[in-house]
Protein backbone atom coordinates (compact mmCIF):
# COMPACT_ATOMS: atom_id res chain seq x y z
CA UNK A 1 0.00 0.00 0.00
CA UNK A 2 0.72 3.08 -0.93
CA UNK A 3 2.10 5.35 1.95
CA UNK A 4 1.66 2.50 4.38
CA UNK A 5 4.96 3.34 6.30
CA UNK A 6 4.33 7.21 6.83
CA UNK A 7 0.67 5.84 8.09
CA UNK A 8 2.50 3.70 10.91
CA UNK A 9 4.89 6.86 11.75
CA UNK A 10 1.41 8.78 12.28
CA UNK A 11 0.07 6.49 14.16
CA UNK A 12 3.17 6.17 16.73
CA UNK A 13 3.18 9.93 17.18
CA UNK A 14 -0.42 9.87 18.08
CA UNK A 15 0.09 7.05 20.62
CA UNK A 16 2.70 9.66 21.70
CA UNK A 17 0.82 12.49 21.95
CA UNK A 18 -2.25 10.47 23.91
CA UNK A 19 0.27 9.20 26.38
CA UNK A 20 1.85 12.06 27.57
CA UNK A 21 -1.34 14.80 27.37
CA UNK A 22 -2.77 11.84 29.73
CA UNK A 23 -0.03 11.80 31.74
CA UNK A 24 0.12 15.48 31.88
CA UNK A 25 -3.29 16.01 32.25
CA UNK A 26 -3.34 13.89 35.31
CA UNK A 27 -0.60 15.30 36.65
CA UNK A 28 -1.29 19.02 36.43
CA UNK A 29 -4.99 18.87 35.50
CA UNK A 30 -6.83 19.53 32.25
CA UNK A 31 -7.29 23.54 32.71
CA UNK A 32 -3.48 24.17 33.36
CA UNK A 33 -2.19 21.84 30.66
CA UNK A 34 -1.98 23.65 27.45
CA UNK A 35 -0.98 21.97 24.01
CA UNK A 36 2.55 23.39 23.51
CA UNK A 37 3.04 21.83 27.09
CA UNK A 38 2.15 18.75 25.76
CA UNK A 39 3.80 19.75 22.40
CA UNK A 40 6.95 20.31 24.35
CA UNK A 41 7.43 17.40 26.44
CA UNK A 42 6.71 15.24 23.19
CA UNK A 43 9.06 16.86 21.74
CA UNK A 44 7.10 17.53 18.47
CA UNK A 45 5.53 20.42 16.81
CA UNK A 46 2.65 22.11 18.45
CA UNK A 47 0.64 22.11 14.89
CA UNK A 48 1.42 18.44 14.75
CA UNK A 49 -0.70 17.70 17.76
CA UNK A 50 -3.93 20.00 16.05
CA UNK A 51 -3.46 18.00 12.94
CA UNK A 52 -3.77 14.83 14.83
CA UNK A 53 -6.72 15.52 17.02
CA UNK A 54 -8.12 18.83 16.16
CA UNK A 55 -8.73 20.81 19.65
CA UNK A 56 -7.46 19.90 23.34
CA UNK A 57 -11.46 19.03 23.69
CA UNK A 58 -11.19 16.87 20.89
CA UNK A 59 -7.87 15.21 22.40
CA UNK A 60 -8.88 15.09 25.84
CA UNK A 61 -12.07 12.79 23.92
CA UNK A 62 -9.63 10.74 21.84
CA UNK A 63 -7.73 9.73 25.65
CA UNK A 64 -10.81 8.72 26.88
CA UNK A 65 -11.78 6.81 23.94
CA UNK A 66 -8.74 5.15 23.32
CA UNK A 67 -8.06 3.94 26.61
CA UNK A 68 -11.61 2.78 28.13
CA UNK A 69 -12.40 1.92 24.83
CA UNK A 70 -9.70 -0.42 23.68
CA UNK A 71 -7.12 -0.66 25.82
CA UNK A 72 -8.45 -3.37 28.63
CA UNK A 73 -11.71 -4.14 26.82
CA UNK A 74 -10.53 -7.67 26.18
CA UNK A 75 -11.08 -8.39 29.41
CA UNK A 76 -14.69 -8.53 28.63
CA UNK A 77 -16.23 -11.56 27.37
CA UNK A 78 -19.27 -12.69 27.11
CA UNK A 79 -20.33 -16.14 28.98
CA UNK A 80 -22.45 -18.74 28.32
CA UNK A 81 -23.89 -19.87 31.80
CA UNK A 82 -23.17 -23.16 33.18
CA UNK A 83 -24.41 -24.92 36.46
CA UNK A 84 -21.63 -23.49 38.30
CA UNK A 85 -23.10 -19.88 38.62
CA UNK A 86 -19.94 -19.01 41.17
CA UNK A 87 -17.42 -19.72 38.79
CA UNK A 88 -18.72 -18.23 35.45
CA UNK A 89 -19.03 -14.81 38.01
CA UNK A 90 -16.08 -14.93 39.38
CA UNK A 91 -14.61 -15.20 35.62
CA UNK A 92 -16.74 -12.13 35.11
CA UNK A 93 -15.80 -10.39 38.12
CA UNK A 94 -12.26 -10.85 37.40
CA UNK A 95 -12.69 -9.92 33.90
CA UNK A 96 -14.25 -6.37 35.24
CA UNK A 97 -11.73 -5.88 38.05
CA UNK A 98 -9.01 -6.31 35.16
CA UNK A 99 -10.97 -3.68 32.92
CA UNK A 100 -11.66 -0.90 36.28
CA UNK A 101 -9.11 -0.80 38.72
CA UNK A 102 -6.31 0.16 35.57
CA UNK A 103 -8.65 2.51 34.76
CA UNK A 104 -8.92 4.49 37.94
CA UNK A 105 -6.77 6.88 36.85
CA UNK A 106 -9.12 7.96 34.07
CA UNK A 107 -12.01 8.43 36.87
CA UNK A 108 -9.61 10.36 38.83
CA UNK A 109 -9.04 13.20 36.12
CA UNK A 110 -12.86 13.20 35.06
CA UNK A 111 -13.92 13.77 39.28
CA UNK A 112 -11.12 16.25 39.20
CA UNK A 113 -11.79 18.08 36.54
CA UNK A 114 -15.24 17.64 35.74
CA UNK A 115 -15.63 21.24 36.19
CA UNK A 116 -13.48 21.85 32.95
CA UNK A 117 -13.11 18.84 30.92
CA UNK A 118 -15.54 18.94 27.87
CA UNK A 119 -18.95 17.79 29.34
CA UNK A 120 -19.56 15.80 25.85
CA UNK A 121 -16.27 13.36 26.70
CA UNK A 122 -17.81 11.68 29.70
CA UNK A 123 -19.83 9.91 27.03
CA UNK A 124 -16.90 7.34 26.94
CA UNK A 125 -16.73 6.76 30.12
CA UNK A 126 -20.72 6.47 30.38
CA UNK A 127 -20.21 3.57 27.23
CA UNK A 128 -17.51 1.89 29.43
CA UNK A 129 -20.28 1.29 32.42
CA UNK A 130 -23.02 0.41 30.18
CA UNK A 131 -20.96 -2.20 28.99
CA UNK A 132 -19.91 -3.79 31.66
CA UNK A 133 -23.32 -3.59 33.26
CA UNK A 134 -24.31 -5.01 30.16
CA UNK A 135 -22.29 -7.99 30.08
CA UNK A 136 -23.20 -8.83 33.95
CA UNK A 137 -27.10 -8.29 33.08
CA UNK A 138 -26.89 -10.41 29.85
CA UNK A 139 -25.36 -13.46 31.51
CA UNK A 140 -27.83 -13.05 34.65
CA UNK A 141 -30.78 -12.88 32.05
CA UNK A 142 -29.43 -15.99 30.31
CA UNK A 143 -29.08 -17.85 33.54
CA UNK A 144 -32.76 -16.99 34.64
CA UNK A 145 -33.75 -18.13 31.41
CA UNK A 146 -32.28 -21.67 32.03
CA UNK A 147 -33.49 -22.33 35.31
CA UNK A 148 -30.37 -21.56 36.83
CA UNK A 149 -31.06 -18.59 39.22
CA UNK A 150 -34.42 -17.29 40.41
CA UNK A 151 -36.34 -14.72 38.61
CA UNK A 152 -34.61 -11.49 39.32
CA UNK A 153 -34.86 -7.94 37.99
CA UNK A 154 -30.99 -8.54 35.71
CA UNK A 155 -30.54 -5.11 35.28
CA UNK A 156 -30.70 -4.36 39.22
CA UNK A 157 -28.65 -6.84 40.08
CA UNK A 158 -25.74 -6.33 38.03
CA UNK A 159 -25.93 -3.01 39.42
CA UNK A 160 -25.82 -4.69 42.74
CA UNK A 161 -22.68 -6.80 41.67
CA UNK A 162 -20.78 -3.91 39.79
CA UNK A 163 -20.77 -1.42 42.75
CA UNK A 164 -18.50 -4.01 44.68
CA UNK A 165 -15.76 -2.95 41.94
CA UNK A 166 -16.74 0.29 41.47
CA UNK A 167 -16.29 0.98 44.92
CA UNK A 168 -12.88 -0.34 44.73
CA UNK A 169 -11.95 1.68 41.77
CA UNK A 170 -12.97 4.82 43.45
CA UNK A 171 -10.23 4.01 46.26
CA UNK A 172 -7.68 3.50 43.71
CA UNK A 173 -8.56 6.57 41.93
CA UNK A 174 -8.03 8.72 45.20
CA UNK A 175 -5.52 6.89 47.51
CA UNK A 176 -3.66 4.75 44.83
CA UNK A 177 -4.79 1.73 46.17
CA UNK A 178 -7.91 0.11 48.05
CA UNK A 179 -7.44 -0.27 51.47
CA UNK A 180 -10.73 -2.35 52.16
CA UNK A 181 -10.41 -5.37 49.67
CA UNK A 182 -7.30 -7.05 48.03
CA UNK A 183 -8.54 -7.82 44.66
CA UNK A 184 -7.62 -11.51 42.98
CA UNK A 185 -9.13 -14.32 41.97
CA UNK A 186 -10.29 -16.21 45.59
CA UNK A 187 -11.38 -13.01 47.02
CA UNK A 188 -13.79 -11.81 44.22
CA UNK A 189 -14.92 -15.62 44.33
CA UNK A 190 -15.60 -15.01 48.11
CA UNK A 191 -17.47 -11.81 46.97
CA UNK A 192 -19.22 -13.83 44.35
CA UNK A 193 -20.43 -16.93 46.59
CA UNK A 194 -21.86 -14.37 49.03
CA UNK A 195 -23.52 -12.43 46.05
CA UNK A 196 -25.04 -15.50 45.08
CA UNK A 197 -26.48 -17.69 47.71
CA UNK A 198 -26.85 -14.46 50.34
CA UNK A 199 -26.64 -14.34 53.90
CA UNK A 200 -29.52 -16.20 55.17
CA UNK B 1 -15.04 29.97 76.66
CA UNK B 2 -19.39 30.14 74.93
CA UNK B 3 -18.14 32.65 73.00
CA UNK B 4 -15.04 31.13 71.72
CA UNK B 5 -16.86 28.46 70.42
CA UNK B 6 -19.46 30.42 68.55
CA UNK B 7 -16.64 32.46 67.03
CA UNK B 8 -15.10 29.01 65.94
CA UNK B 9 -18.46 28.35 64.91
CA UNK B 10 -19.29 31.22 62.72
CA UNK B 11 -15.73 31.17 61.01
CA UNK B 12 -16.06 27.73 60.13
CA UNK B 13 -19.98 28.20 58.76
CA UNK B 14 -18.43 30.88 56.64
CA UNK B 15 -16.24 28.83 55.34
CA UNK B 16 -17.77 26.25 54.27
CA UNK B 17 -19.91 28.65 52.76
CA UNK B 18 -17.28 30.20 50.30
CA UNK B 19 -15.30 27.31 50.14
CA UNK B 20 -18.55 25.54 48.22
CA UNK B 21 -19.19 28.20 46.09
CA UNK B 22 -16.13 29.24 44.83
CA UNK B 23 -13.83 26.91 46.09
CA UNK B 24 -10.19 26.73 48.08
CA UNK B 25 -8.32 28.83 45.47
CA UNK B 26 -10.67 32.17 45.00
CA UNK B 27 -11.94 31.98 48.62
CA UNK B 28 -9.15 34.14 50.67
CA UNK B 29 -9.41 34.33 54.62
CA UNK B 30 -10.45 38.07 54.27
CA UNK B 31 -13.55 36.88 52.70
CA UNK B 32 -13.93 34.42 55.54
CA UNK B 33 -13.12 36.42 58.18
CA UNK B 34 -15.69 39.61 56.47
CA UNK B 35 -18.39 37.06 56.38
CA UNK B 36 -18.38 35.47 59.82
CA UNK B 37 -17.85 38.93 61.30
CA UNK B 38 -14.81 38.56 62.88
CA UNK B 39 -11.38 40.15 62.55
CA UNK B 40 -8.64 38.29 60.39
CA UNK B 41 -6.53 37.93 63.39
CA UNK B 42 -8.99 36.32 65.03
CA UNK B 43 -9.35 33.78 62.12
CA UNK B 44 -5.89 32.74 62.34
CA UNK B 45 -5.61 32.52 66.19
CA UNK B 46 -8.12 29.93 65.83
CA UNK B 47 -7.02 27.95 63.04
CA UNK B 48 -3.56 28.97 61.82
CA UNK B 49 -3.60 28.46 58.06
CA UNK B 50 -6.12 28.63 55.65
CA UNK B 51 -5.33 25.04 55.01
CA UNK B 52 -5.54 24.05 58.95
CA UNK B 53 -9.04 25.89 58.38
CA UNK B 54 -10.10 23.69 55.24
CA UNK B 55 -9.62 20.72 57.25
CA UNK B 56 -11.12 21.40 60.22
CA UNK B 57 -14.10 22.47 58.24
CA UNK B 58 -14.22 19.16 56.25
CA UNK B 59 -13.74 17.19 58.87
CA UNK B 60 -16.61 18.90 61.59
CA UNK B 61 -18.86 18.46 58.51
CA UNK B 62 -18.29 14.74 58.25
CA UNK B 63 -18.10 14.04 61.97
CA UNK B 64 -21.66 16.03 62.18
CA UNK B 65 -23.31 14.20 59.32
CA UNK B 66 -21.86 11.15 60.49
CA UNK B 67 -23.33 11.32 63.99
CA UNK B 68 -26.88 12.90 63.16
CA UNK B 69 -27.42 9.89 60.52
CA UNK B 70 -25.14 6.77 61.62
CA UNK B 71 -28.07 4.30 62.65
CA UNK B 72 -26.87 1.21 65.19
CA UNK B 73 -29.47 -1.32 64.06
CA UNK B 74 -29.67 -4.58 66.87
CA UNK B 75 -30.38 -7.69 64.66
CA UNK B 76 -33.75 -9.17 64.71
CA UNK B 77 -34.69 -12.37 62.72
CA UNK B 78 -35.73 -9.46 59.92
CA UNK B 79 -32.32 -8.98 58.22
CA UNK B 80 -33.91 -7.53 55.35
CA UNK B 81 -36.02 -4.83 57.32
CA UNK B 82 -33.15 -4.21 59.50
CA UNK B 83 -30.99 -3.61 56.11
CA UNK B 84 -33.59 -1.61 55.03
CA UNK B 85 -33.45 0.61 58.69
CA UNK B 86 -29.76 0.64 58.36
CA UNK B 87 -29.47 1.83 54.55
CA UNK B 88 -32.24 4.76 54.59
CA UNK B 89 -30.07 6.16 57.17
CA UNK B 90 -27.14 5.58 55.45
CA UNK B 91 -28.34 6.82 52.27
CA UNK B 92 -29.67 10.29 53.94
CA UNK B 93 -25.99 10.50 55.35
CA UNK B 94 -24.30 10.60 51.46
CA UNK B 95 -27.29 12.43 50.55
CA UNK B 96 -26.39 15.33 53.37
CA UNK B 97 -23.14 14.53 52.51
CA UNK B 98 -23.06 15.47 48.69
CA UNK B 99 -21.69 19.19 49.08
CA UNK B 100 -18.89 18.44 51.55
CA UNK B 101 -17.85 15.56 48.74
CA UNK B 102 -18.20 17.90 46.03
CA UNK B 103 -15.55 20.18 47.62
CA UNK B 104 -13.20 17.34 48.59
CA UNK B 105 -12.49 15.96 45.19
CA UNK B 106 -13.29 19.17 43.38
CA UNK B 107 -10.53 20.59 45.51
CA UNK B 108 -8.28 17.18 45.85
CA UNK B 109 -5.00 18.87 45.10
CA UNK B 110 -5.56 21.48 47.23
CA UNK B 111 -6.03 18.93 49.86
CA UNK B 112 -3.81 15.83 48.78
CA UNK B 113 -2.99 13.55 51.17
CA UNK B 114 -4.32 14.79 54.66
CA UNK B 115 -7.83 15.24 53.32
CA UNK B 116 -7.91 11.28 52.45
CA UNK B 117 -6.87 10.09 55.33
CA UNK B 118 -10.18 12.07 57.02
CA UNK B 119 -12.55 10.71 54.10
CA UNK B 120 -11.20 7.89 54.42
CA UNK B 121 -11.62 7.45 58.31
CA UNK B 122 -15.04 8.75 57.83
CA UNK B 123 -16.47 6.42 55.69
CA UNK B 124 -14.67 3.66 57.06
CA UNK B 125 -16.54 3.69 60.26
CA UNK B 126 -19.95 3.61 57.94
CA UNK B 127 -18.61 0.22 56.84
CA UNK B 128 -17.75 -0.99 59.94
CA UNK B 129 -21.05 -0.15 61.46
CA UNK B 130 -22.95 -2.47 58.76
CA UNK B 131 -20.06 -5.16 59.78
CA UNK B 132 -20.42 -4.48 63.17
CA UNK B 133 -24.45 -5.42 62.88
CA UNK B 134 -23.09 -8.63 61.06
CA UNK B 135 -20.66 -10.39 63.48
CA UNK B 136 -23.95 -10.03 65.85
CA UNK B 137 -26.03 -11.42 63.85
CA UNK B 138 -24.09 -14.35 63.10
CA UNK B 139 -23.68 -14.63 67.07
CA UNK B 140 -27.42 -14.65 67.31
CA UNK B 141 -27.53 -17.01 64.50
CA UNK B 142 -30.37 -15.16 62.22
CA UNK B 143 -28.05 -15.58 59.70
CA UNK B 144 -25.72 -17.65 58.18
CA UNK B 145 -21.86 -17.58 59.41
CA UNK B 146 -20.54 -15.47 56.89
CA UNK B 147 -17.65 -13.28 56.64
CA UNK B 148 -19.08 -10.41 58.69
CA UNK B 149 -16.17 -8.00 57.14
CA UNK B 150 -16.83 -9.03 53.13
CA UNK B 151 -20.42 -8.04 53.84
CA UNK B 152 -20.33 -4.63 55.49
CA UNK B 153 -18.13 -3.72 52.59
CA UNK B 154 -20.21 -5.37 49.96
CA UNK B 155 -23.23 -3.43 51.55
CA UNK B 156 -21.49 -0.18 51.91
CA UNK B 157 -20.32 -0.82 48.23
CA UNK B 158 -23.73 0.04 46.90
CA UNK B 159 -24.94 3.48 48.82
CA UNK B 160 -21.09 4.25 48.24
CA UNK B 161 -21.59 4.19 44.03
CA UNK B 162 -24.83 6.14 44.78
CA UNK B 163 -22.98 8.62 46.74
CA UNK B 164 -20.61 9.13 43.50
CA UNK B 165 -23.36 9.01 40.93
CA UNK B 166 -25.40 11.57 42.79
CA UNK B 167 -22.26 13.98 43.47
CA UNK B 168 -20.79 14.03 39.81
CA UNK B 169 -23.32 13.65 37.68
CA UNK B 170 -27.01 15.57 37.37
CA UNK B 171 -28.55 12.70 39.31
CA UNK B 172 -30.73 13.90 41.80
CA UNK B 173 -31.22 12.05 45.15
CA UNK B 174 -34.96 11.08 45.44
CA UNK B 175 -35.53 9.80 48.98
CA UNK B 176 -39.02 8.26 48.13
CA UNK B 177 -37.66 6.19 45.01
CA UNK B 178 -34.64 5.55 47.45
CA UNK B 179 -36.68 3.66 49.41
CA UNK B 180 -38.06 0.96 46.92
CA UNK B 181 -34.92 0.49 45.75
CA UNK B 182 -33.50 0.09 49.11
CA UNK B 183 -35.37 -2.51 50.14
CA UNK B 184 -35.31 -4.17 46.48
CA UNK B 185 -31.25 -4.12 47.58
CA UNK B 186 -31.96 -5.30 51.04
CA UNK B 187 -33.55 -8.57 49.70
CA UNK B 188 -30.72 -9.36 47.20
CA UNK B 189 -28.94 -9.12 49.59
CA UNK B 190 -30.27 -11.26 52.32
CA UNK B 191 -30.91 -14.28 49.74
CA UNK B 192 -28.88 -13.76 47.34
CA UNK B 193 -29.78 -15.79 43.32
CA UNK B 194 -30.77 -18.55 44.23
CA UNK B 195 -32.91 -18.57 47.18
CA UNK B 196 -36.44 -17.50 46.97
CA UNK B 197 -37.69 -15.04 49.33
CA UNK B 198 -39.32 -16.13 52.35
CA UNK B 199 -43.04 -13.76 53.05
Amino acid sequence: MKGGKRVLKGSATRQKILAIAFDLFSKQGFKRTSISDIALYAGINEITIYRHFGSKDDLFAAILKDVITSRYRKHLIDLEPTEDIVADLTEIGVAISNYVIPNASIMRLIIMEFDSIPRDTIIFADIALIEIMNLISKYLAKAVEKGLIKKIDVKFAADAFFCFFYRSMTDHAFRGRDPLYRMNRSSIRNFVTLFVYGIM
Amino acid sequence: MRRTSETRDRIMKAAFEGFVENGYDRTTTRDIARKAEVNEVTLFRHFGSKERLFMDVIDTKMREQMDMYIKRVEPTEDPVSDLVEMGMAFNEAMIANIPTMKLITREYKNTHPSMMKVMSDYYFSHVEVFSDYFHKAIEKGYIRKVNADLAGIMFFSYFYKLLIVYSFRKVRPQPNIGREQIEEYARLFVYGLLREEQQ
